[in-house]
């Protein structure tokens, strides 16, 4: 017998037993020790007889950037971790397959034939209740309270910055500019990150952060301290849905479709309100109460799907203030 | 009839510098591939990044300008201190090679306003004002290494100044600052435009300073833009043009503040004459005011062994940032070794002909210390997605930092290499000794003690940095001063002083262990 045959014949069972490979790119926090990557991948490890891969990137904006840069030329299977202000930029650059994932009776609206929805917030600043006695109670209130000084994040590189870039243009729209140049003196820092900005205003660097409602749910459940409070504002709150998607050249199709849909489902939705601290997007009131208690549910502004120009036009906004 | 006779050991030792210029060469032509599809010049609108521009050198001017007088002032001070010029001098060396992410954080800790000043100044009670994530951060941490700098050039001129001229002096009544003023100033300023620009390109290049202490999009330096075209934009090509624009401007000035200077003698001996200088109470005190200063990035290691965590010691994240640090500085020096010693080689043979290229070995490998290094980072990573990714980060990292430490090691050693080479030159060709046995038994041995001390210092550097490693570092792939950084923005700061001081400490091993070693030998 020829000695590559028999070589090959002896190694057959054994790739046999190699397991599918399906690699996430997400951004860094969802897969930390303390995100829930690390459970969701036991769990749907358990289901689907694969190797559930992780690739990280520090946010979201950096994971659209780096598809784009490499065509995913280093071949992921899904992009998890997308917010909806960069869904119609992801569309655009023809990243992405369509999915065919049933997404009715989710606890947001959704109908996007190339990405589902895993998780939700809204935005809206904290503030340590030590400190601050008297918060504002609107954005009208904010930019003529002079003292009160702000962390904020770079529009052009955070969501969560991008996002109060969404927020002033739904409540102000043209006069938007005008708005950002009424705050400009409060903003301490404009950080790159939010968990820069956060850890900053933790440090005691500012009154306020831009976060989200669901962040004093982290003190009170993890650190059992209630201080830090979410500030209500009279305006309404804006919206962020974070998503996930197959990539073009997905080698997986089958198994990423399997985790698109194993996505919706408990097994991975338990995860989100205590790991990566944003309301599910299936309804888990009953089973996650003491989340909700914690974090309960703004006034919502309606949700917004930007353009590309559109997100452009927020954040040039943003810059016209600071060149001022 | 002469005899053929082809002498493996030169092609050994020119291999690695061959390879070193193919590969630069390769990368840079590959580079301008990325800009071959272009229509229309105004895509790239670097008049919009002009603030940028402006804001990276006003910031390096000011911290330049202010290291060197402060840095001179310190070194009058270490001076007329009386103290061992040895541990002076030592202590300086150690400040400067400090860890760039080390002395950040160890100033946020100091300087934030939940710091150890505010602490003090909240018990006094004072207002506290000091905003460390501004301009004011960014100059104070990036002067701190370039006041070391500074002041120990200046100590180690003012320690060198001949006897003869200090009894000249003396004799004449002269008061030794005016001394400066009228006749030392030639002596005490010579060579330091090298200091200048190795300063200037320091502050230019301060990419994690500016990284970590950076509070608004007005405080962006040219590295912090490049590192958002690649990670955030996606634009390549304004990286690589970013980097280009710097490149230019930086040798520009070099050029202009340089001069025909093409050694660098960093290595002087203490021969002399600070003895005698009267003690002053008023010295003392400011002597240790700026032992102070210099430690202030140190009381971190306090909070560190205070939130001592066995968990984290064990955790999987940790250990392989420990073990891919090791190994990125291990592959780093053995890369910038053969390197810098295949350069100096090259450098030399050319020096023995007499041939004007030793000019060019030494440009082309100093060239190294101008090129931006978030600008290399963008053109392997253009090349390496070109070769369908075929090199791991922790080899892309690693290449990157050997390039940013072998001019470093090439500049050190340059000038114990080459001493004598004409004398030796004749001695090996009259006695016919290959080129691999004049570097195993003439040049190691004759550069061993320089070797070990640069050795030491570059594995440091490369421990330390946090430029590269961010645009290629993935969840396999961190090091210890990327994993500490994440420990900080995911504000577990407990965990980011603890690892902090670990290593720290691991440095301070590091560079106590090769001291000791060198003072064994010596004595022996």
């Amino acid at each position: 017998m020829n000695f590559k045959v028999l070589i090959i014949t002896l190694l057959l069972p054994f790739s046999a037993l190699a397991k599918e490979e399906l690699k996430i790119f997400t951004y860094g926090s969802f897969n930390s020790d303390w995100g829930p990557g690390p459970n969701i991948e036991k769990e749907f490890e358990s289901i689907c007889n694969c190797d559930l891969i992780w690739n990280t990137a520090d946010s979201s904006g950096a994971l659209l950037s780096r598809v784009k840069l490499t065509n995913n030329k280093e071949g992921y299977d899904i992009l998890l971790g997308l917010d909806d202000s960069l869904v119609d930029e992801a569309k655009k650059n023809d990243l992405f397959i369509k999915h065919s994932v049933q997404t009715d009776g989710l606890d947001i609206d959704w109908n996007d034939e190339y990405f589902t929805p895993f998780d939700y917030g809204y935005f809206s600043f904290i503030y340590d209740s030590d400190k601050l006695n008297q918060p504002p109670m609107s954005f009208k209130e904010l930019a003529e309270r002079n003292e009160i000084s702000i962390i904020i994040m770079d529009p052009r590189y955070s969501t969560p910055g991008l996002g109060l870039a969404k927020w002033i243009n739904q409540i102000y729209k043209d006069e938007a500019s005008n708005f950002w140049n009424k705050i400009q003196d409060q903003i301490v820092i404009t950080s790159k990150s939010w968990s820069d900005g956060y850890g900053l205003f933790l440090e005691g660097e500012s009154d306020l952060v831009l976060s989200y409602t669901t962040s004093p749910a982290y003190h009170s459940l993890v650190e059992g301290s209630s201080q830090y409070k979410s500030l209500k504002f009279e305006e309404g709150h804006a919206s962020q849905i974070e998503v996930m998607g197959i990539l073009n050249n997905a080698s997986n199709l089958d198994l990423a479709k399997s985790f698109l849909e194993f996505s919706l489902t408990d097994g991975f939705q338990q995860y989100i309100p205590q790991g990566n601290w944003m309301y599910p997007v299936l309804n888990l009131k009953e089973s996650q109460k003491e989340f909700y208690d914690a974090a309960p549910l703004p006034v919502s502004l309606d949700q917004v799907f930007p353009s590309s120009e559109e997100k452009d036009s927020w954040i040039a906004s943003w810059e016209k203030s600071i060149i001022e | 009839m002469n005899k053929f006779y082809f002498d493996w050991g030169v092609s050994f030792l020119r291999l690695p510098y061959l390879i070193y210029l193919a590969f630069i060469i390769t990368l840079f032509i590959s580079s301008l591939f990325i800009f071959s599809d272009i229509k229309d010049f105004k895509e790239f609108n670097l008049l919009s990044y002009l603030g940028t521009i402006k804001f990276t050198f006003f910031q390096a001017f000011l911290a330049c300008f202010i290291s060197s007088i402060v840095g001179f002032f310190f070194s009058l001070i270490f001076y007329f201190s009386n103290k061992d010029p040895r541990v002076i001098s030592s202590f300086l060396n150690f400040c400067f090679i400090l860890p760039v992410i080390f002395v950040s954080f160890g100033s946020i800790f100091f300087y934030s306003s939940n710091g150890i000043l505010s602490i003090i100044f909240d018990w006094l009670p004072i207002d506290y004002d000091m905003k460390i994530f501004s301009l004011k951060g960014i100059i104070y941490v990036t002067s701190y290494f370039n006041i070391a700098l500074n002041a120990n050039f200046f100590y180690r001129k003012l320690i060198n100044i001949p006897e003869n001229y200090m009894k000249v002096l003396q004799s004449n009544g002269i008061p030794f600052l005016k001394s400066i003023r009228l006749q030392l100033k030639k002596f005490i300023f010579s060579g330091y435009s090298s200091v200048l620009i190795l300063s200037f390109i320091f502050c230019i290049g301060n990419f994690t300073i500016v990284y970590l202490l950076s509070g608004s999009p007005n405080l962006t330096t040219i590295e912090l833009a490049i590192y958002q075209s690649i990670v955030f934009d996606a634009d390549l090509k304004m990286g690589i043009l970013l980097g280009i624009t710097q490149l230019v401007i930086i040798l520009l000035i070099s050029i202009s503040i340089i001069g025909k200077t093409t050694t660098f003698n960093t290595f002087t001996t203490f021969k002399k004459s600070y003895k005698n200088l009267e003690k002053s109470l008023f010295i003392e005190i400011i002597f240790w005011s700026i032992i102070v200063y210099f430690s202030i990035p140190f009381l971190v290691l306090i909070k560190g062994i205070m939130s001592f965590n066995t968990e984290l010691l064990i955790s999987i994240t940790f250990l392989k940032s420990v073990f891919n640090s090791l190994l990125v500085s291990t592959l780093s020096l053995s890369i910038s070794i053969s390197l810098t010693l295949s350069s100096l080689y090259v450098y030399r043979s050319f020096l023995d002909k007499k041939s004007p290229f030793h000019k060019f070995i030494f440009l082309s490998i100093s060239m190294l210390l101008f090129i931006p290094s978030l600008s290399l980072s963008a053109m392997i990573f253009y090349l390496n997605f070109k070769l369908n990714f075929i090199f791991e980060s922790i080899w892309i990292v690693s290449i990157i930092n050997s390039f940013f430490i072998t001019p470093i090691m090439f500049i050190f050693l340059s000038g114990k290499f080459i001493e004598n080479h004409n004398f030796e030159f004749k001695n090996i060709t009259l006695l016919n000794i290959t080129s691999f046995t004049r570097l195993i038994k003439i040049d190691l041995p004759k550069i061993r003690f320089e070797f070990i001390l640069v050795c030491t210092t570059v594995f440091v550097l490369s421990l330390g940095d946090l430029t590269s490693v961010t645009i290629f570092n993935n969840s396999t792939f961190k090091t210890i001063p990327l994993y500490i950084s994440q420990l900080y923005s995911n504000y577990r700061y407990n965990d980011a002083f603890f690892t902090l001081s670990l290593f720290i400490m691991f440095i301070i091993l590091i560079m106590y262990l090769p001291s000791k070693l060198l003072k064994q030998n010596v004595k022996s």
